[in-house]
């Protein structure tokens, strides 16, 4: 063995369980797959898309060679099959993202309410009409409905047409779907809500009356999506609001919780978890970290059934690369970056730290300085408190969250001693919420967007998921080395 | 091979591709990507452009044997320059659409063939080449099958006699070609966002369309809905 072997053989003893020579191809395939296509669609927003794509697809396999270490049989096909897959998918993504859509000039007619974002000033409405997605802006008080239908009447633009400034927004918008920007001269809705938004405004209002405050505001938010600003504020402020958006940790309680009740194999299970899974994401407004969760349950149900070993990290990534070859978009969207890089680093760091109990110190604290530069980006700012809080809250949460659950079904059903599960709910909540909201207090600060913080944030992640896919100690850290100044020299750009 | 000089072959060739990324990334780094594309239509070019007529339009070589013209982009012209030349504004069937600098006097030959000559599918006969232009003017050329201009190219000039009123009518400000003091004479428009328009005009060129007046800071639909009436890009 080599002394990278030996270096990589002895320091995994303490921390990283995962030793033995792992061929990345065979770990993680579609973890190379993603890399360029994601790679690539960060950098076409600063050069010619066919550039991006090459200078991606070299990186890929950059990295790939440094994390192979040996050749064994059938390494040349799977790797000419791999490059080859990437490059296919990242011309036709490419070539997605930058199409430009041909709009009408004005649109006039009906159109049905997607989702509503109400800001100070006013609100931005998603609307679907004639097959095409209109961002539209709406002032005052009287805003139509998620889910309704409305009759509407404008001009279209193309997305950003304000400058420069509104690139930003546009991009955002655009991962959502939006295709141009309608200015309205008239909207008024012609029919209530319908639809997947009827029933998430059923829910929220049955949570109201049936649960006590605090404990409706948190099962709205686990449910339905919907989020009550002065619970999720205090939140924001500690650093812990990803506990509020539904994804991995929500999907898999709720899965657990059928599961527990299904027999241990077969088909009914597979169809029974996966109806109830995606039923649940649908009425959770379809959010990424739930879409993602969703389609890695489904990928180790399906490799359970067929008998194929699992690996948490390539699940990932095939659900994140599913993702992105059906919307390439969704790659600008916040929430799907973030969801991407956490559960990308856990399922590649949780493995290489195993059952230490480093592992809840070390990865909640190096998760947040990941997902640290994404956040400070978009929002301004990321608060300090959630690199400490996050240590406590993410166990505790995971804890609650089912609990809570459980605590709710009797009074939301009925059911005999209803009075006692709501008062224990939301006792539970409150000591919660206090606790995060005395952490934010005491933690306060905050960091904003910096290159030295998503030069590190490069590092981390990148030397994790090389070392997962079973680069070596050195390899990884030289990898990760070159593969950070290569990205904050692209981010620079 | 041996297992050590593999891992080394391997080092070294993600050292390469690595380097190879970095030649990619600092070769194009800048250009423009998608979030340009669709944006503005302004083309932005490097060098003047050195714009002959073409022999396949068909006015062209009767109408004017001119020595060839220099045709800038808004973007590159200087203010003496930008005196004595003209804008236009050349859309639709064209191979590279956008705005134009020509010289005082130009013809719509000199702005097709400024904007790249004609795109594929263009309906050639659908505009008049010889016709003179005028400083502002949107010049579109239609595609086969579309409805042609009215009467292509209008002249968009922003004299007296365009904001005079006739036959009980009231005419209609360009807003392409319209001075500070005749915005000001559309109701709804003060001296405040009349210079507004002016600013955005020169930034960003002539307006394609009366609804692109929005786009102008303090021009919501409201305002639009009231002033619609009184304006017009001039096609």
């Amino acid at each position: 063995m080599d002394t990278e072997s030996k270096s990589a053989g002895n320091a995994p003893e303490i921390m990283f369980s995962a030793a033995p020579v792992r061929q990345p191809l065979s770990e993680a395939p579609a973890f190379f797959i993603l890399l360029p296509l994601a790679l690539s669609l960060f950098l076409c927003g600063a050069m010619p898309p066919a550039a991006a794509a090459l200078s991606a697809l070299f990186s890929s396999a950059a990295v790939l060679f440094f994390c192979t270490r040996e050749i064994k049989k059938g390494f040349s096909p799977v790797f000419a099959a791999v490059m080859l897959a990437s490059a296919v998918l990242c011309a036709v993504s490419l070539h997605r993202v930058c199409a430009v859509p041909e709009l009408p000039d004005s649109i006039e007619g009906r159109g049905r309410v997607l989702s509503v974002l109400r800001r100070r000033y006013d609100s931005a409405l998603l609307i679907s009409s004639g097959g095409r997605r209109y961002l539209c802006r709406v002032k005052g008080e009287k805003v139509p409905r998620e889910g309704s239908t409305v009759y509407m009447r404008g001009a279209v633009f193309a997305l950003g047409r304000r400058g420069k400034g509104s690139q930003k927004t546009a991009r955002y918008w655009r991962a959502k779907g939006a295709e141009g920007e309608a200015v309205l001269f008239e909207i008024r809705e012609i029919s209530p809500p319908k639809g997947i938004p009827r029933w998430r405004m059923l829910i929220a209002e049955y949570a109201d009356e049936r649960l006590m405050p605090l404990s409706a505001a948190y099962i709205t938010a686990f449910t339905a999506g919907i989020r009550d600003p002065l619970v999720y504020e205090p939140h924001k402020r500690a650093g812990t609001a990803h506990l509020f958006a539904v994804s991995g940790l929500h999907v898999w309680t709720a899965a657990a919780l059928i599961l527990f009740f299904l027999p241990r194999r077969g088909l009914l299970r597979f169809a029974a978890v996966s109806a109830a899974v995606w039923f649940y994401v649908f009425i959770a407004g379809l959010p990424p970290g739930g879409i993602r969760a969703a389609l890695m349950l489904q990928m180790i149900l399906l490799s359970e059934a067929v008998g194929r070993p699992r690996s948490a990290f390539n699940n990932v990534s095939a659900a994140l690369l599913l993702m992105l070859l059906y919307d390439p978009m969704s790659f600008y969207d916040t929430g799907w970056r973030l969801s991407a890089a956490g559960a990308l680093f856990v399922s590649a760091s949780a493995p290489l730290f195993g059952r230490s109990w480093l592992s809840f110190i070390c990865i909640p604290v190096l998760l947040w300085f990941v997902t640290a530069p994404v956040a400070a980006s978009v929002f301004g700012e990321v608060p300090l408190a959630g690199l400490v809080l996050n240590i406590a809250a993410v166990p505790a949460f995971a804890v609650i969250f089912p609990l809570v659950l459980l605590l709710s079904l009797p009074p939301l059903f009925a059911l005999p001693g209803s009075d006692a599960a709501a008062s224990a709910s939301e006792t539970i909540l409150t000591v919660f919420q206090e606790a995060i909201e005395r952490g934010a207090e005491l933690f306060s600060g905050a960091l904003i967007f910096d290159s030295a913080l998503f030069m590190l944030s490069v590092f981390i992640f990148s030397a994790a998921c090389a070392l997962r896919c079973g680069a070596g100690l050195k390899r990884s850290a030289a990898a990760a080395l070159i593969f950070m100044f290569f990205m904050s020299y692209s981010a620079a750009m | 091979m041996n297992r050590n000089s593999a891992s080394k072959l391997f080092v070294a060739a993600g050292v390469l591709c690595f380097a190879l990324a970095f030649v990619m990334l600092s070769a194009f780094k800048g250009r423009f990507g998608p979030d340009t594309a669709g944006v503005s239509s302004v083309p932005s070019m490097e060098e003047p452009l050195e714009v002959v007529p073409q022999k396949s339009t068909k006015s062209a070589g009767s109408a004017e044997d001119a020595a060839p013209r220099r045709v800038r982009s808004v973007s590159q012209s200087e203010p003496e320059e930008s005196e004595s030349r003209w804008m236009v504004y050349v859309t639709g069937a064209v191979k590279k659409p956008g705005v134009y600098e020509v010289a005082r006097g130009a013809r719509v030959y000199e702005a097709l063939n400024a904007a790249g000559g004609f795109a594929d599918g263009a309906d050639q006969d659908a505009v008049n080449l010889a016709a003179k232009l005028s400083d502002g003017e949107h010049v579109r050329f239609p595609r086969k099958g579309e409805q042609k201009p009215e009467s292509a190219p209008v002249q968009n000039r922003s004299d007296a006699g365009n904001a005079a009123s006739s036959a009980g009518r009231t005419a209609k400000v360009n807003i392409n070609t319209a001075g500070k003091s005749e915005l000001r004479s559309i109701r709804g428009v003060g001296a405040k966002t009349a210079q507004l328009i002016l600013d955005y005009r020169k930034e960003n060129g002539p307006f394609g369309r009366t609804e692109d007046i929005m786009n102008v800071s303090g021009i919501g639909p409201k305002r639009y809905e009231e002033i619609k009436d009184q304006i017009t890009v001039g096609y």
